[in-house]
């Protein structure tokens, strides 16, 4: 048997951490608060979520990327977008009221999607975003 | 592909390792037990990892204790782990 790969499916919906763009950035740099945050909740078996698209926002491949791409060897769930996933990101950024005519961000939506239906801790380096999609101050860390 | 190799267990690690067939963990006891081998590499792979990020980060045992108490601060916080449950760990670590 081979030993367990990231899961390319979201098929729990229990509480854990959910990552974006700028915690993917921070791992890259061994950011000492969320190295330690993983550890613990690994240990506390809560899952580690990467939601795709801030994936795709940070993967540009090569060697810098060598702290993300072992995260991804682990138990680690990256939250893909499929057909359901993108209906919904695309309702939920219909019905946001965003202040200064801002554009909604797909990418920021999916994360706090994520966060939201996971009930979840997401660690962002912008949390006014997360704030601006509805998710609970509590459930918001800051790096 | 797989290897057929004798291993002896303690009754009571049997009977639990059946009970946990029975409950539908695995299908049976040989996919129980690689399955137990498979999480617990997983788990140390994670913490191999881990300890080469924090060995990488230059960071002293104080700068890492205080990030365990705040992850756990937020967790609480965030309702992934009952609150109190830091107080209690704590006072586990002072008593032993």
């Amino acid at each position: 048997m081979k030993p367990r790969r990231a899961a390319r499916v979201d098929a729990s919906q229990a509480p854990g951490l959910v990552l974006d763009a700028g915690a993917l950035r921070a791992l890259e740099h061994h950011d000492v608060t969320l190295v330690v945050a993983l550890r613990a909740a690994h240990r506390l078996g809560l899952t580690i979520r990467i939601p795709s698209a801030a994936l795709a926002q940070v993967w540009r491949g090569g060697p810098t990327r060598a702290p993300l791409a072992r995260l991804l060897k682990q138990p680690a769930t990256v939250v893909t977008i499929d057909e359901r996933a993108a209906r919904q990101i695309g309702e939920f950024v219909a019905h946001l009221r965003l202040r200064d005519d801002a554009r909604a961000d797909v990418v920021d939506a999916h994360v706090a999607l994520t966060t939201r239906a996971t009930k979840s801790l997401v660690w962002t380096s912008d949390p006014r975003d997360m704030l601006r999609y509805g998710v609970a101050p509590a459930q918001i860390r800051t790096i | 592909m797989t290897k057929k190799i004798a291993v002896s267990l303690p009754d009571q690690t049997l009977e639990r390792a059946q009970l946990a067939v029975q409950h539908g963990k695995a299908p049976n006891v040989s996919n129980y037990i690689a399955l137990l081998i498979d999480q617990q590499s997983a788990s140390e792979s994670f913490e191999a990892m881990v300890a080469d990020w924090l060995r990488a980060s230059g960071a002293t045992a104080n700068t890492i204790r205080a990030a365990e108490r705040r992850a756990l601060a937020d967790f609480e916080r965030a309702g992934l782990v009952p609150k109190g449950r830091r107080r209690r760990e704590a006072a586990s670590r002072r008593a032993g």
